[in-house]
Order: C-alpha cells, then sequence, then structure tokens
C-alpha cells in the first residue's frame, strides 16, 4: 500500500463516486464530516459584534473573535475541506486519496482547535486584568493577559483607536464582565470595563 | 475492478428543479442530489455570490446530450431568475425567522422539522421532464418580446428618472399576452404560456403593491436646507433613499414632505419637537414609526393627525414644533419615520 501511495502506476481504488449508494465504503462518511466542517467553519468566519459603553465614556465597538489568526485558519479550512471532500469522494489514484485524507485530517483538527482556542483564550482573573495599567505597552499585555478574547475599535478624541478585548472570569454580574484596553503607538491608552 | 465511467459535467434538462446544474454535478459525482441540493441551498444564504455563480453555471454549462450551450440554457436562467426574485417580490422580510423563533418552543420545533421534512422533499423528489431543443427555442423566442418591453422599462428607470414607468408595467403581459394569442393561431402556443403567466404574476405583483418607478436608481441622501420652504419631494425608483429633515428651519406653516421609493428603504427623519402628521403605505415589508410602533406584512397604512407619529403618544409631552405633512410610500421594503437622528 506504501508503495502504491508513492506511485502514480498504483492500481486503482473503488471511489465512493463509483459504487451503488449505501455501498460507498468508509470514505463516504469522511467527506460527509469533512462538508458539515467546512460550514462550521463558514458559520465561525463572523461573530456578532458588541459594545463596551458608560456614561460619558467612549464606546467599544468589538467582537470575541479570538487572536487575529484564529478567522484566517476559519477562511483557509473551509475551501480546504470542501476539497478533502471532493477528493475523498472522486480520487481513484491512492496518492489522492492519501491527500484527501490529510488535508481533511489536518484542516478538521484546525477547525476544531481554532474553535477552543476562540472560546479559552483572554480569559483571565480580575487581579491578572487590574496588572495593566494605562501606559503598558503590548508585548506586557500579552505577556500578562496572553491572547485577547476579542478585537475592536474606539473614537477616542476624534481618533481612531484599535482596542483589544478580554473576559474578566470573576465578574458575577452582566456589568463588568470585558475589559476594553485602547492601543496607540504600542502602549495601552485607555482602559475600560463594560 | 469494476469502474465506472464517470460521464462528462452537464446540465440536467429533466428531473430538474431550478436549472439542472446541481442534478449534473450530483450525476457527475455520482452523489445524492438531495443533499448536495441542500448544501448547494444553505451555502447561497450567507454567500449570496454562489447564486451569480450557479446563474453563470446554467448560461454556460451544455446540457445533458449537447457539447455547447442552446436554447434551454436561456430557459434554465430565466428560471433561475424567476427562482430568485419571486421570494423578493411576494415575501421580502415579512418572513423573517425571527419571528418563528421568538415563538415558544412548542411552536417552532415542530414548526421547524416541518419545514426541515418540506426541504427535503422538495429537494429529493422527481421533477417532470424538460424541454426540447425546439420547446426550448420556441419559449425564449415567444418571451423576448415581453422581455424587451421589460428591459427597455429597465433602463427608462434609470436614465429617465422623472417618468412614472410603473404605468407602463401593464405593457409586459399585455405583450406575452398578444404572442399567446398569435402562438394559438399558428399552432405553438403551448412554450408560450409559461412567460406569459410569469410576466402577469410580476406585473400584478408589482401593481398590487404599489411601486412607484420614478426617480432612478441607487441611493440618496438628502437634507433639507436652512432656507424655508414649504414644499418637499423626493423620490427613487429602486434603492435608498434618507430624507433629513432635522435642520429645516421653524415655521408656523405647514411643511408637506412627499416621498417614495419603489423598491427599498425610505427613512425620513423629522424634527425632534416637530407637530407630524403622516399619511403613510407600504405595499410589501416594514413600517417603523419610532421604536415600539413596527408592522410587517402586506399592505400597510398608517394616517395619523397633528402631533403624533405613528400612534406615538409621550405623557406630559406636546409637540410645538412646525407642523409636518408627510406623504410617504413604498412599494417593496421598509419605511422608517424617527424623531431626530435614530
Amino acid at each position: 500500500m506504501l508503495r502504491g501511495v508513492n506511485s502514480l502506476t498504483a492500481p486503482l481504488l473503488r471511489a465512493p463516486a463509483d459504487r451503488r449508494a449505501w455501498r460507498r465504503g468508509i470514505r463516504a462518511p469522511l467527506a460527509f464530516v469533512a462538508v458539515i466542517g467546512a460550514f462550521w467553519a463558514a458559520l465561525n468566519f463572523h461573530t456578532d459584534p458588541q459594545e463596551i459603553f458608560g456614561f460619558r465614556s467612549p464606546v467599544i465597538h468589538y467582537t470575541l473573535d479570538g487572536p487575529g489568526w484564529v478567522h484566517w485558519t476559519f477562511v483557509l479550512a473551509c475551501p480546504t475541506l470542501v476539497a478533502s471532500a471532493v477528493l475523498l469522494w472522486i480520487a481513484r489514484r491512492p496518492v489522492t486519496v492519501t491527500l484527501g485524507v490529510l488535508l481533511f485530517a489536518v484542516s478538521l483538527a484546525s477547525v476544531i482547535g481554532a474553535v477552543i482556542v476562540r472560546h479559552n483564550s483572554g480569559r483571565v482573573e480580575r487581579s491578572e486584568l487590574d496588572a495593566v495599567r494605562v501606559g503598558a505597552s503590548r508585548s506586557t499585555v500579552d505577556q500578562l493577559l496572553g491572547w485577547p478574547a476579542g478585537h475592536g475599535h474606539a473614537r477616542i478624541d476624534g481618533e481612531r483607536l484599535d482596542c483589544l478585548i478580554y473576559v474578566n472570569t470573576s465578574a458575577r454580574w452582566y456589568r463588568g464582565q470585558h475589559l476594553g484596553l485602547c492601543v496607540r503607538d504600542g502602549r495601552v491608552v485607555y482602559r475600560m470595563f463594560g | 475492478m469494476n469502474e465506472r465511467q464517470r460521464p462528462s459535467l452537464r446540465r440536467r434538462v429533466d428531473n430538474r428543479l431550478v436549472g439542472g446544474v446541481v442534478g449534473g454535478l450530483a450525476d457527475w459525482l455520482n452523489a445524492p442530489v438531495g443533499f448536495l441540493r441542500v448544501i448547494v441551498y444553505l451555502a447561497m444564504t450567507p454567500w449570496p455570490v454562489l447564486l451569480a455563480v450557479y446563474a453563470g453555471a446554467c448560461l454556460v454549462l451544455p446540457a445533458r446530450g449537447h457539447n455547447r450551450p442552446g436554447w434551454d440554457n436561456v430557459i434554465a436562467l430565466a428560471r433561475v431568475g424567476v427562482v430568485a426574485a419571486a421570494p423578493v417580490l411576494f415575501l421580502g422580510n415579512s418572513t423573517s425567522s425571527d419571528s418563528l423563533l421568538r415563538r415558544s418552543p412548542e411552536l417552532w420545533i415542530p414548526l421547524s422539522a416541518f419545514t426541515l421534512v418540506g426541504y427535503a422533499l422538495f429537494f429529493s423528489r422527481s421533477y417532470p421532464r424538460g424541454p426540447s431543443n425546439e420547446e426550448a427555442r420556441a419559449t425564449v423566442l415567444g418571451a423576448a418580446p415581453a422581455f424587451a418591453v421589460a428591459a427597455a422599462i429597465a433602463l427608462g428607470v434609470s436614465l429617465a428618472p422623472d417618468v412614472r414607468w410603473e404605468r407602463g408595467i401593464a405593457l409586459v403581459p399585455l405583450v406575452a399576452g398578444a404572442f399567446l394569442l398569435l402562438g394559438i393561431r399558428s399552432g405553438s402556443w403551448r412554450p408560450r404560456i409559461a412567460p406569459a403567466v410569469v410576466a402577469a404574476f410580476a406585473a400584478t405583483a408589482i401593481a398590487a403593491a404599489g411601486v412607484r418607478l420614478d426617480g432612478g436608481v441607487g441611493n440618496r441622501v438628502w437634507v433639507a436646507s436652512a432656507a424655508a420652504s414649504s414644499h418637499y419631494a423626493q423620490s427613487v425608483a429602486v434603492g435608498n433613499l434618507t430624507l433629513d429633515l432635522t435642520n429645516m428651519p421653524r415655521t408656523n406653516r405647514t411643511v408637506n414632505v412627499r416621498a417614495s421609493v419603489g423598491v427599498g428603504n425610505l427613512d425620513v427623519r423629522v424634527p425632534k419637537n416637530a407637530r407630524v402628521s403622516l399619511d403613510v403605505k407600504v405595499g410589501r415589508g416594514v413600517l417603523d414609526l419610532t421604536t415600539g410602533h413596527r408592522k410587517e406584512g402586506l399592505d400597510l397604512h398608517v394616517h395619523t393627525a397633528h402631533g403624533l407619529v405613528g400612534g406615538e403618544r409621550v405623557p406630559g409631552k406636546d409637540f410645538h414644533g412646525t407642523p409636518v405633512h408627510l406623504v410617504a410610500s413604498v412599494g417593496s421594503g421598509e419605511l422608517s419615520v424617527y424623531r431626530g437622528n435614530p
């Protein structure tokens, strides 16, 4: 089999597309899972916009989208999963079947990993949040709090600033659940709980 | 090995749901067509661009048994147009899933189950025989005059915005009907029924919704100037129109405002203290007159006296500002009236 994988002249396999319904073999349910996984990835392209606002304070518009790379993981994984579904369904050569299985495994694992990271990143205790003061550098924020739970922006004194959002796991009420840290020139210039 | 010969990728003509593209893809992949239809339908909901891809495939993908696109490709494209336009024309915003999900679980769970079963049956069942090449040719040529009139009206809507083009819509079913009658005389009437029926339905829907097709195409924001005037009139045929009257100078004379949008949204912002009287109607869509007064559906009318905006009553507050009489209509879309800026 391994010799066959490495050779384009290996005997052809029977693809699910070549078989009768309900007799398509193990690759058919894998292709089905790949299509569902592609939808799952697509559903994660966008997250609901939210706002932090307070009395006489600037409004921070944000989404809990996790670290920046998570979005691109979903964007890449969606077409990759579709491609793996097609390969699993129609491929006859062992090398293309192997490619389909690899694509399927890697992209589905990356989607699951990205979902887990998105749901767990930026969850910190109130004491950790209080350790970050105005004037702290971006690298200090990363060191103390890790990946942010989301990103946003706010207009402060007429200037649009990028903001990092963290989730306060110690909050008992809806109020004070999220902390926004707005950054200018690599330094925190504004912090606000909402 | 019992290797299956994979067929070329062709559109289905028989047993197709819309254009036969997904059916052809299912034949090519030897995959369950119902599953692929559901996947494509679900994918089109967040990405409407896929509808354009599907329409393009209808136009360029040859029918089964042919090596190049033919008359049936035009039929397939027309079927996509009808299927895509019908929900927008007849249902639009009034069938938002929010209204279903807001109801109790005892209601929406069985309703959703019935909907899913309905979709499954709709996407999986067999559909009748498609037209032959001669029938497709006769249908396309029979529909061509009515389509030419409709295209001329569409061109007129964007090039001559001062004309009330909706008055010419009746020409479309009339031309289609005339060619159907001519077909009866020559014995080729059968392929001309579908275009005539579609033209009649579309024209009836446009007339019933009271769509006004003057004012051109595109989005427009119009802000009332500081100079006093007693009459303002703005219209858009297809697009969104925002009328901002908040900077209107204060006066004791009634200011008459007329606004219309054929297909699209109309936002009217009146001064906070204005005494507003309304005569507004929406053919199909949403009527939103200040927070909490919102209607969805067909043929919505509201007529109110001075000092109110759609039944708005603010205890202990009287409006003493400029009297504004607003006459507005939206054929298909949303009409909103706000005090100040929303």
